[in-house]
């Protein structure tokens, strides 16, 4: 058992580990470590180059590669640590990428692993809702169930480059903000509680939002068990319309 | 009359309008607001469970005809209003900036002329663009007998354009819609088409009102398509709003409306699988339906009622099969074939692997062969047989799934 410090840089240096000692025991982040009786468990010390080595070599192998094992390390699953390594091994073994192979089930493991994160990220692309604060920057507040916020960067740079913004991610207490061109991920420190620092149209806005969302739908096709397929209730809790 | 009440008249108008897709366009700029994405992003869900997308609204509801369907139309009796151009700049900025919308739909009734109504609507695409610098999705409606440079100036502005064919057929325009001409529609959409409007031209008919079978739908989307250049046609459901005597009698039992409504969906719904077919399955109209065949199964998909009638071309070879072979398989929609063909280079497919690979056996199994040999259960069964089988697997329909086809293919 390789014991790491949850880092992705603390990841691959345990893979890193794993094949200079020729041990391909399971990995596991320090946070869910429980002692077993019988195991020997060794703790990974994070170490920059040992995992530059290891990016680099899936780097070498295609671009897909490295990305398949980011967006895993993203997801919010209690066994994704097993899904990458063995991704890793089948693919380092194979000495190519097997991303095309859905037949695979260590690849088609992975491959729905990045399905769901990046399907998050996408759907929170437009699920976010902004509040404008009195300073005139704008915050939102999402409680995704993967770790999606470095993928909504460079969405939400290209799009709202005009406007200082925070999205808050309440589940991780992590925060992305950008300021005066410049993009950063922060922990939770710095984040309060935006509703008693609203600008003062904001609650008019918010209202016009919620008059036109009531408005646009047909009164004699109501639908909620639709809607809710589509726009799961776990994501009702900041959108301005169901509130 | 305040902001609030404005946009409640105005987006209830401009709901029967379905088109809310906001893809064909990629951009981002550097200053200003806004980028657009060429997948489209759907912010909310309506209560009846459609995309939200687009602020879409009516600049006007005020309006000179008379079209039997609309509820906009000037012999019904409503409360009107008109946004001005600067509080429809406004919204459409501040509901951006909170990321409520991808961008705007403008369409509206045509208060004095199409020309006056066309001027109205570029006015506050342009300032828009130009003042606001808002570079998220503009989709602009283009009213018919608008001027060819109208038409071109709402193009330098607007992402998308459309104008609406309304009805399937020249006859039951002129019976609903006797101000608007057919010539003058056709002649309109030319005009967009020559515009060439970056996300392309969309439109829109209504069915369900007058008597127009499948067939002849299926066939003037594909001329639409193909002919035309469309990038899109919506097919909107008729919703009995109005009392006409020349539409289908409003019900007023519950029962019989319920029924209506459910059909109506239902219809809708298997429209939007033909069109699917006629643009990314290599289908043509003729081969969806038929004189013999006019309108699209009550019970099952137009690809599989397809695969029903041509036994012939079945089964098909996992293993060999091209990308258009095995699109016809029911079961196998666009990204199942891509994998297909992408994972038979690793080795060959079987059972085990079709189903990873996210390929719907439930219904392909009667269909293919993996090298050779026929999936373990499946007995050789006639169409007929099948027919009953898949009828009575069919799940009560729930409406707006084109929404679902369209990721699942
Ligand atoms: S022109 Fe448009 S708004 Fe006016 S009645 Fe006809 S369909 Fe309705």
């Amino acid at each position: 058992m390789f014991i790491y410090d949850g880092s992705f840089e603390g990841l691959l240096t345990a893979v890193f580990e794993a094949y200079r000692l020729r041990d391909f025991a399971d990995i596991t982040p320090a946070e869910n470590y429980q002692k077993g009786l019988f195991e020997e468990a060794r703790r990974v010390v994070s170490a920059a180059d040992k995992a530059a080595r290891v990016s680099a070599r899936l780097l070498a192998l295609s671009g897909d590669v490295l990305r398949v094992v980011q967006y895993c390390f993203l997801a919010g699953l209690a066994d994704k640590e097993k899904i990458i390594f063995a991704y890793i091994r089948r693919t380092l073994s194979a000495g190519r990428s097997l991303n095309g192979n859905y037949a695979d089930p260590v690849v088609a493991a992975a491959l729905a692993c990045l399905k769901k994160v990046a399907r998050e990220a996408e759907r929170l692309k437009g699920l976010l809702r902004f509040q404008e604060l009195r300073d005139g920057s704008f915050y939102a507040a999402i409680e995704p169930e993967h770790c999606i916020l470095p993928l909504l960067a460079g969405h939400c740079r290209a799009r709202f480059s005009g406007q200082g913004w925070l999205i808050h991610d309440a589940r991780r207490g992590i925060a992305l903000v950008y300021q005066d061109g410049d993009l950063q991920l922060f922990d939770n420190s710095a984040v309060h509680n935006a509703r008693d620092k609203h600008a003062a149209h904001e609650l008019a806005y918010q209202e016009l939002w919620k008059i036109f969302h009531q408005n646009i739908a047909i009164a004699g096709r109501k639908n909620p068990k639709l809607q809710k397929q589509f726009m799961p209730v776990r994501y009702w809790k900041y959108l301005t319309e169901k509130n | 009359m305040d902001l609030q009440e404005k946009l409640k008249i105005l987006s209830a108008a401009a709901r029967y309008d379905v088109s809310c897709a906001s893809c064909g366009v990629s951009r981002v700029l550097p200053q200003g607001l806004g980028s657009a994405v060429s997948a489209g992003i759907c912010h909310s869900w309506s209560d009846d469970g459609r995309c939200v997308s687009l602020l879409k609204v009516l600049l006007t509801n005020y309006c000179l005809y008379d079209c039997a369907y609309c509820v906009n139309r000037r012999s019904n009796d409503l409360p009107r209003a008109a946004f001005t151009p600067q509080e429809l700049i406004d919204l459409t900025m501040q509901f951006y900036k909170r990321n409520y919308i991808e961008g705007l739909f403008l369409s509206s009734g045509v208060r004095h002329s199409p020309d006056r109504t066309m001027e109205e609507l570029i006015e506050v695409a342009g300032t828009l663009r130009e003042r606001a610098h808002f570079y998220g999705y503009i989709h602009l409606k283009v009213i018919p007998g608008a001027a060819p440079e109208l038409v071109r100036l709402a193009s330098r502005y607007a992402d998308r354009l459309s104008a609406n064919i309304e009805l399937p057929s020249a006859p039951s325009l002129q019976l609903l819609a006797p101000d608007k001409k057919p010539q003058v529609i056709t002649r309109t959409m030319e005009l967009v088409a020559s515009a060439a409007p970056a996300a392309g031209q969309s439109t829109q008919l209504i069915v369900g009102a007058t008597p127009e079978r499948d067939l002849q739908i299926v066939t003037l989307a594909e001329e639409l398509y193909r002919r035309r250049n469309l990038s899109r046609v919506y097919y909107s459901g008729y919703m009995p709003v109005n009392t006409d005597r020349r539409l289908p009698a409003l019900r007023e039992e519950p029962s019989a409306a319920a029924e209506h409504n459910r059909l109506i969906r239902l219809r809708e719904h298997r429209l939007y699988q033909a069109d699917w077919l006629l643009r990314f399955y290599r289908f043509k109209a003729g081969e969806i339906l038929s004189p013999e065949y006019p309108d699209l199964d009550e019970f099952v998909d137009p690809k599989t009622a397809w695969a029903l009638r041509h036994p012939e071309f079945f089964p098909v070879e996992i293993n060999k099969a091209g990308y258009a072979d095995l699109l016809r398989v029911p079961g196998i929609g666009v990204r199942s074939a891509k994998r297909i063909l992408q994972s038979r280079r690793f080795h060959s497919l079987d059972e085990q692997a079709l189903k990873r690979i996210g390929v719907v056996l439930k219904r392909a199994r009667y269909f293919l062969i993996c090298s050779g040999q026929r999936l373990d259960s499946a007995r050789q069964y006639t169409p007929a047989t099948l027919y009953h089988f898949f009828t009575a697997q069919e799940k009560t329909l729930l409406p707006g799934q084109e929404q679902l086809v369209l990721l699942g293919g």
